[in-house]
């Protein structure tokens, strides 16, 4: 062995090499002041380590680079990990550059005879800001994509050559496959090649003049790297290495939905460490202002550093060296903080409106990966969430019926149900037409019968129906009916408004439901019987064989079909064109697809058309773990109350007597006698409502067949 | 903080610490695991193949085989010769991307009566993995690549075969009613003598 290494020594002299790193002279001994360098190296070699992993399943183009780094995140062994790594450690490499740079400005590391040291320096600190800047890009997910727009604008605005050097960094005018393998040969090429050369140079030509040796520790003894100091290096890059890990464990590192430049992403921003340019960028206007803010500035900080050598000749000028870099520093960190304190705050409108899109670009986010999880097709992510019925049919449904429809969760808690929630939901600050959220729903149709709700902003209150014959029905047969009732037979009628809703809602068909619907068969049942007989619905309703009048049509209400056509075109004789409105026709909603032979005319596509209603009914496709996972359904209407006890004998003797009841042709003269009979069973039901609101949980879903079950233990 | 034996501030020559042999150790070991971390990130992700087995090329492995239908009953002659049939992977996957329904390597079908289950022959030779053709002439089944020879049924016609095992037999179920042929298509190892699913 020992003859064999006499050998390479022979040849290679790594020996002598060898021992001029592990014995350098450390002036005054081994300290902890010394290990900057050294820790920011290591840094460094972590990225190049992570980054040749990455590199080999990383794949740049438009379809398959977000997929591939989605399948190294989501599907790899130790994939997450590995990205977490990488993604982390880039911020620690520029934390460490701070502190490396205050450190050499203020020991005055940068004076005779280590200037080229020093500047070698610099351009190794421009390089990472390009390895950061070029390597957010990669994923090509909605925030770098856009970030990185921004970015590349920046370079367009230096005066005369702008235009062209953005093309050249994008590859064309627009971002595409070129920007990516553009961008990605920089990051995983040429950069670290420069880098690398810059790494030799900086540590040949260091070593020539050593430490910059401690002011206060001149009359203590020198030391040799090996090992107390490398003892100390060692121990702080192991310290850096595991906060890394920590953070990488805690938070995996961020991977938006992919990019669609066709989509308004308002949470575009650069990476924490460049949030003081784009704080910057806000206070300055127009274009100069543009090239004030992101050339002009930085470039004159970087001019002041490079001449730092010649300043701090004299004693004066490395003070000011000193202050100029804290200050710096400090206008960074205020400026980032800023930035920062604007988005998140929570209490601005602007703010809020960044942490709401915040929220939906994660559902964004997550979804896509739930989809790409079930296979990406060839033409890539971004096309399969445009065709998505929960990231798309959301979009559509924002750009097309938004202006008028609101479609968010009324309930008036603010509780997030589940990771899709923002997908669930467009808000709306000034609708003037009902909130279509859960639309056909058990709760949706209850509400519509509720002489509370029906008039109010979530159904027709902003709508010419507001003082329309369905209002003045609710209002009448219900509220005025519920009115005159004697306390103990309101609760029986308002079961019965209940099951007619559940009747109605049945129809709809809808995926969330459909088990619902199947175990209370037997309620929906008797609650169509109200829909046809009591409450006689069909008097304008048409449902069915059973012709009505004027009201739209009962038909399959809410479901694929029906909403389809509705939203195809409204203003029929099957929905709401009538002689009551034909000179409001301008105050109804607006057909979306009413040229069946010129599709080049309407508003909608057929595509998107069912991707609206998709969405309005929830009717997506769900990755088979996903439906395993309860926390993933979505929320049903919750705290569902049962209209009708149907498992005990008397509960079921009741309803037969409410139907024989409603036989009878004055409703209001056989009202009494049915629900006197029924409160013999009333109990049950409100006894087991109350204790299922109870224990009904908020994101009980609708597969809990609990949720809905009534409680036969608790009948009496 | 060890302790110095010599002082001096000769550039040359530098104090060399007592008790070293401990510090050396530990700043190796720190230096090493430091360094370990991301590494074996690294090696995890290459090694994802080995230490993750998930089904490429079509995610019909289930339980009860990958049965896929290449031909009706009819199709096939009783007359003991092998024709090739395309496969088509109705779900092929590649990482990421599930593609449409696309062919994948054929298979040899004969049937030698009426009323027999006909043979399914893989025509992928076990040798180095090149595609057997059937060649009608002298009743073999023949493999470019080397020269392998087989008979009809797929078994190796001499003793110094190149190939390690004879042609690979799918298992065949006819669908009585439609007269539907499926074939439980596998790929084997190539190259060993045991017929091994991969
Ligand atoms: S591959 Fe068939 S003989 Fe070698």
């Amino acid at each position: 062995m020992q003859s064999i290494l006499n050998w390479l020594d022979n040849r290679t002299g790594f020996r002598r090499a060898v021992h001029s790193v592990f014995y350098q002279r450390v002036p005054g001994g081994a300290k902890w002041r010394y290990i900057w360098g050294t820790v920011l190296l290591f840094a460094v070699v972590v990225q190049f380590i992570t980054g040749l992993f990455l590199w080999m399943h990383y794949s740049p183009s438009t379809q398959t680079a977000w997929e591939s780094v989605n399948y190294i995140e989501h599907e790899m062994a130790g994939g997450s990990l590995l990205r977490g790594i990488h993604h982390y450690m880039s911020s620690a490499v520029m934390v460490l550059i701070a502190l490396h740079l205050m450190q050499v400005v203020i020991y005055g590391a940068y004076r005779a005879p280590r200037e080229v040291t020093y500047w070698i320096g610099l351009a190794m600190m421009l390089v990472l800001f390009g390895l950061g800047q070029t390597g957010y890009l990669l994923p090509w997910d909605q925030r770098g994509f856009q970030a990185s727009q921004v970015a590349t604008n920046i370079v367009g605005v230096t005066p005369g050559v702008g235009d062209d050097m953005k093309s050249i960094a994008v590859g064309g005018s627009e971002f595409g496959h070129h920007t990516l393998t553009r961008f990605f040969a920089l990051h995983a090429g040429v950069l670290p090649g420069i880098l690398l050369v810059l790494v030799v140079l900086h540590a040949a030509v260091g070593r020539r003049h050593g430490y910059t040796p401690d002011e206060e520790a001149a009359d203590q003894p020198d030391a040799p790297y090996w090992p107390d100091q490398a003892l100390r290096d060692g121990v702080a890059c192991l310290a850096v290495m595991g906060t890394v890990l920590a953070i990488t464990m805690l938070q995996p590192a961020h991977l938006g939905p992919p990019s669609d430049a066709t989509v308004e992403f308002n949470t575009a921003r650069p990476e924490w460490y460049f949030r003081f340019l784009f704080q910057l960028l806000k206070y300055f206007q127009g274009a100069s202002g543009m090239f004030i803010a992101s050339q002009l500035i930085p470039g004159l900080i970087m001019l002041v550093m490079v001449l730092m050598p010649f300043i701090g000749k004299w004693n004066l000028g490395r003070r000011f060296n000193t202050l100029f870099v804290l200050a710096v520093m400090a206008g960074i960190v205020v400026l980032s903080a800023i930035s920062f304190h604007e988005d998140m705050n929570g209490e601005t409108e602007k703010s809020k409106h960044y942490l709401a899109d915040l929220r939906l670009a994660k559902a964004e986010a997550a979804r896509a990966v739930e989809l790409a999880s079930m296979g990406v097709p060839v033409a890539g992510a971004r096309e399969q969430t445009r065709q998505d019925p929960m990231i798309a049919g959301r979009r559509l449904f924002k750009v097309y019926c938004a202006n008028c429809h609101s479609h968010h969760d009324p309930s008036p808690d603010d509780k997030i149900a589940d990771k899709y929630d923002a997908l669930r939901n467009v808000h709306l600050e000034e609708p003037t037409a009902p909130n279509l959220y859960g639309f056909g729903s058990r709760e949706w149709m209850e509400g519509m019968l509720d002489p509370k709700q029906i008039a109010g902003p979530n159904y027709f209150g902003h709508t010419i129906f507001a003082e329309g014959d369905m209002v003045d029905w609710v209002n009448y047969s219900i509220g005025d009916e519920l009115a005159d009732l004697p306390d103990d037979e309101k609760k029986a009628f308002q079961m019965k408004v209940k099951a007619a809703a559940w009747a109605i809602s049945s129809l709809a068909e809808l995926p969330y439901q459909r088990e619902m619907d199947e175990q209370d068969s037997a309620q929906i049942e008797q609650g169509m019987e109200l829909v046809l007989e009591e409450f006689s619905c069909i008097d304008c309703h048409t449902l069915g064989d059973d012709e009505g009048g004027a009201g739209p049509d009962l038909t399959g209400y809410g479901s694929e079909e029906w909403l389809t056509e509705f939203i195809r075109n409204p203003q029929t004789e099957r929905f709401y064109y009538n002689e009551d409105n034909y000179d409001e026709v301008d105050r109804l909603m607006p057909g979306f697809v009413t040229h069946p032979d010129d599709p080049d005319l309407n508003t909608l596509t057929e595509e998107e058309l069912s991707l609206i209603v998709r969405w309005m009914r929830r009717d997506w496709p769900v990755a088979e773990e996903e439906a395993a996972s309860e926390e993933s359904t979505p929320p049903t209407t919750e705290a569902t109350e049962e209209p009708e006890a149907d498992t005990s004998d008397e509960s079921t003797e009741a309803a037969d007597d409410a139907e024989d009841a409603s036989e009878e042709a004055d409703p209001e003269e056989s009202e009494p006698e049915a629900t006197e009979k029924s409160t013999e069973s009333e109990p049950a039901p409100e006894a087991s409502t109350s204790e299922e609101t109870a224990t009904s949980e908020p994101e009980a879903s609708p597969e809990e067949p609990e949720a809905s079950e009534p409680d036969a233990d608790d009948q009496p | 903080m060890s302790e110095v034996t010599t002082n001096t501030t000769d550039n040359k020559t530098v104090a060399e610490p007592r008790r070293s042999f401990g510090s050396k150790v530990l700043a190796a070991l720190v230096g090493i695991g430091a360094l370990l971390v991301p590494t074996a990130a690294g090696f995890a992700v290459l090694l994802d193949p080995v230490l993750k087995k998930r089904k490429q090329g079509g995610d019909g492995g289930s339980d009860d085989g990958n049965w896929i239908r290449v031909a009706s009953l009819n199709q096939i002659p009783p007359d003991g010769v092998p024709r090739q049939f395309a496969v088509i992977d109705p779900k092929p996957i590649d990482k990421w991307n599930r593609y449409e329904p696309q062919s994948e390597r054929p298979v040899l079908l004969s049937r030698d009566s009426e009323d027999e289950t006909p043979m399914a022959i893989s025509v992928t030779c076990p040798h180095l993995g090149c595609i057997v053709t059937y060649d009608a002439k002298d009743d073999t089944i023949l493999c470019p690549c080397h020269n392998a020879v087989f008979d009809a049924e797929g078994k190796r016609l001499s003793p110094d075969c190149v190939s390690p095992r004879d042609l690979d037999h799918l298992e065949v179920r006819v669908d009585e009613q439609t007269g539907d042929v499926l074939v439980n298509y596998k790929r084997f190892k190539g190259g060993i003598a045991a017929q091994e699913a991969i």
